[in-house]
């Protein structure tokens, strides 16, 4: 509003300006020059002025809104711009006239809550009984494959890779797609991995092997894979942590790691060298005397295992454990 | 080139993304039968998503393809103003009883009259035109109304689009019906969109339909839409059941059922390739007595040929015939080949077959052969002419996760190749026997679970390193295909019912 007055008084200024020039030399080819050039200066102003005062809906299209008045006032200097003041006052008095939309104004429906339809809430059933059961109704396996979707593979893998080989299509390709999408999570962050690596640093190599060796890992550990594929994958595990472990050998994260492979393995002499090393790094107890206590456990060195286990009863941060270190607590 | 285009024809097929624009099992099929039935004039109406999701024609259009027309259901629509009206009310209640009749599940005669007349309704400037659908008081209070009784999900916009959404193609596929050149019998090679398109020419015209399934599609439709991501779930902590399928996953599923069920209604004839898709027709609303079998067959003289090629040798290569596509579970295999060069450090594994359907599942697949370590043991080879390709070739294997009756099989147990298969489809009865005689002839290779890469590697080397059972295996394979899965067997079971539907035609 203001900027538009603004804009009007330079154009008013402007224009008696230029009035006073054509008057006192006319006669003289700049004095014409001179009055043209300012009065176009002024033509602009003055368009850009009065657009600015126009209703919203008459300052569009903007260009073209402002051509039309820069016109006005450069060809029709005076009465041009009264008229196109009147113009303005005109559009200010009267009513809008809305133009016919296509639209008409509706309200959104209110939201009530609709019960799922089944008849059958809880049921006293576990989950493999129910996913792997042929009499079992479609509808209430495929809702159980729901359940399980969101569970993690560790714990589902072996259901999953039963009901693979059910009767039904419709279950069974579900099953595939659960255990599909998950395995191929980790294959897509490993195949990033594997690109990054390539042009990597150093530095940054570390924490790809060390990427790497987790997610291959990862495929074995949460069931995703088996037979030869898992010995690969394991095989594959052992390598990079291997491999960030020159880059950096005090990384207690990867001498555990490799102390859990060779633990799958079944080399317990060399995984005990790994746990015991991460002792000695500094990982506390309830960390690394669970693997300490599975190996003493496979070796029958029972005494062992209630000791380890004590241990990890005087550190404070165990949650998940509390079952098993309850259980070999001294009587 | 410039499609056909005729009058009228005898059979229209109607073709929903497969031949002549895509490559594979059902296309070749579609292909078989035109070329078997020189004397007939067909039409072929190929219904497709969007028009960039198909590229040239894959097969070279036999002479009696009279007529040829190509629809596409997701295209933009004109973009033009309409007005809101009142809309017919009376139709709009009928459209309501009808969805009191699809939630109750049943099928009846008082459903498909309804039905029809719903269909006929549907034309421009009539009760239930798009125009009324889209932009009707009518048709929006019934929206709004079945969104308060029914949704489950809290969002009503998510609610409003996928109604629209769900229910556009209806009306395209009603002006494809309208406009569609006579034909003397109408013959569906799937249900969907095809299939409903066929049931709305059944009522529009009274001409006989015929539907051959060879997958199941509203069971696939369902498998898709039980893994899909793009379908929301607006529900919040405490309204959300873990077991239960959101809402409108749920209505997007039971679309395509009752897609599916309206043409089960409208054929005259439905054919499946095999009995456990033909006991799932029945399942999901095919009455019984109209439902038969017809196994797929192979051109026996023509793999007799390729047969005789073969030398006495057995090559020690394990190749996948198929698309690249998930479906056929590409990377099992890769992984079986792991298990497989183990155990025969000199045996080969090809992939025969073209891989710009999923070129991002190509590339995961060779990235998987990479980390396998499998680059000296498993080439891909891209398409491949089927005659040059089996006599190289010492096992068939089919990793597939879903398949019908694959032609693969059976073209390879005529050229003298045994197969390993996953137990989907009627693999088993392919590959073991069906019934006792066809069973005495022996086992034509091995049946393993799905996505079981160990087992069917080891199928693969067991067989491949056991000569004596190798042999068997081909005899079987041979005299299995040309007993039961003859390309004659399958035109006089086709031709018979082709001759019965037109004179059923002409009687009317």
């Amino acid at each position: 509003m203001f900027a538009s007055i603004r804009f009007l008084a330079y154009a008013f200024l402007l224009e008696i300006g230029s009035l006073y020039l054509m008057i006192s030399g006319a006669d003289s080819r700049w004095g014409l020059l001179a009055y043209l050039s300012l009065h176009t200066l002024a033509a602009l102003m003055m368009a850009r002025g009065v657009w600015g005062l126009l209703p919203r809906h008459y300052r569009k299209p903007v260009w073209s809104t402002q051509l039309l008045l820069f016109l006005l006032v450069l060809f029709v200097p005076l009465v041009g711009l009264v008229a196109m003041l009147i113009g303005v006052a005109i559009g200010y008095a009267l009513p809008s006239v809305p133009r016919e939309e296509p639209f008409i104004m509706v309200h959104t429906p209110s939201f009530t809550p609709v019960p799922a339809p089944s008849g059958n809430g809880f049921r006293q059933e576990d989950l493999r009984s129910l996913l792997t059961g042929a009499d079992t109704p479609m509808e209430l396996r495929l809702q159980g494959m729901l359940a399980v979707r969101d569970m993690p593979t560790r714990f589902t893998g072996a259901v999953l890779r039963e009901v693979l080989g059910a009767d039904a299509d419709d279950v069974r390709l579900v099953a595939y797609g659960i255990l599909d999408q998950k395995e191929k999570q980790i294959t897509r962050q490993i195949d990033r991995a594997m690109r990054l690596l390539e042009t990597a640093t150093a530095a940054r190599s570390y924490r790809l092997f060390r990427s790497l060796a987790e997610l291959y890992w990862e495929l074995a550990y949460q069931d995703l894979v088996q037979g030869d594929i898992r010995e690969l994958a394991l095989r594959q595990s052992f390598l990079y942590v291997d491999r960030a472990l020159t880059e950096k050998p005090d990384d207690a994260g990867m001498w555990l790691l490799r102390g859990r492979i060779l633990l799958t393995n079944g080399e317990l002499v060399e995984a005990e060298k790994s746990f015991r090393f991460c002792v000695l790094l500094g990982l506390p107890p309830s960390r690394v005397n669970p693997w300490l206590a599975e190996l003493a456990l496979w070796r029958g060195q029972f005494s062992e295992v209630r000791q380890l286990m004590v241990q990890i009863a005087h550190d404070t941060n165990f949650t998940a454990l509390s079952k098993a270190v309850h259980y070999w607590r001294p009587v | 080139m410039t499609p056909p285009r005729a009058d009228s024809a005898d059979i229209c097929l109607l073709l929903e993304g497969t031949f002549p624009y895509v490559s594979g099992g059902v296309s070749s099929w579609v292909n078989q039968i035109i070329r078997g039935f020189p004397e007939y004039r067909f039409a072929c109406c190929f219904v497709g998503s969007r028009a960039e999701d198909y590229g040239e024609m894959k097969y070279t259009l036999p002479d009696n393809v009279v007529h040829l027309e190509v629809h596409y259901l997701h295209q933009p629509g004109d973009g033009a103003e309409h007005k809101a009206h009142d809309g017919d009310r009376v139709a709009f209640d009928k459209v309501d009883q009808f969805h009191r009749m699809l939630s109750s599940g049943r099928v009846s005669d008082s459903r498909n009259r309804l039905f029809a007349e719903l269909v006929d309704q549907l034309g421009d400037g009539q009760g239930l035109c798009e125009s009324a659908f889209l932009h009707s008081r009518a048709s929006w209070d019934l929206i709004t109304d079945h969104y308060r009784r029914h949704s489950r999900d809290p969002s009503f916009v998510d609610y409003f689009w996928t109604v629209r959404t769900m229910h556009a193609p209806i009306w395209v596929l009603k002006r494809i019906a309208d406009d569609l050149i006579p034909a003397r019998l109408y013959h569906t090679v799937s249900t969907g969109y095809a299939g409903f398109l066929g049931a709305m020419l059944k009522h529009q015209t009274g001409r006989p339909l015929l539907l051959s399934e060879h997958g199941i599609y509203t069971k696939e439709r369902r498998i898709d839409l039980f893994q899909s991501e793009w379908i929301t779930d607006n529900r919040s902590m405490v309204e959300k059941n873990n077991t239960e399928m959101a809402y409108f996953r749920e209505k997007w599923i039971r679309f395509f059922q009752e897609l599916g069920r309206e043409c089960y209604q409208a054929s005259d004839r439905i054919v499946a390739l095999y009995e456990n898709n033909r006991l799932r027709q029945v399942e999901d609303g095919a009455p019984p007595q109209r439902t038969l079998n017809i196994p797929n067959g192979i051109n026996l003289t023509a793999m007799r040929e390729v047969r005789a090629r073969r030398n006495e040798e057995i090559p020690p290569v394990a190749c996948l015939i198929g698309r690249v596509v998930p479906i056929k579970d590409v990377k099992t295999f890769l992984r079986a080949m792991r298990t497989v060069a183990n155990l025969m450090p000199e045996a080969q594994g090809w992939i025969a077959g073209p891989e710009d359907e999923d070129p991002e599942y190509a590339a995961e697949c060779r990235a998987l052969i990479h980390s396998l370590q499998l680059d000296d043991h498993v080439h891909f080879l891209g398409f491949q002419n089927i005659a040059d390709l089996l006599p190289k070739v010492g096992v068939i294997v089919l990793s597939s996760i879903s398949e019908a009756l694959p032609l693969v099989l059976l073209e390879g147990f005529a050229a003298g190749v045994p197969a390993v298969s996953t137990d989907v489809g009627s693999c088993r009865q392919l590959i073991e026997g069906l019934d006792e005689e066809d069973r005495a002839l022996g086992s034509a290779g091995e049946v393993v679970g799905i996505a079981n890469p160990e087992a069917l590697g080891r199928a693969v080397a067991g067989l491949l390193r056991d000569p004596e059972r190798w042999r068997a295996a081909q005899q079987a394979g041979i005299q299995r295909a040309e007993a039961y899965y003859t390309q004659e067997r399958m035109f006089a079971s086709y031709r018979a019912l082709y001759q019965s539907l037109l004179n059923d035609g002409e009687a009317r």
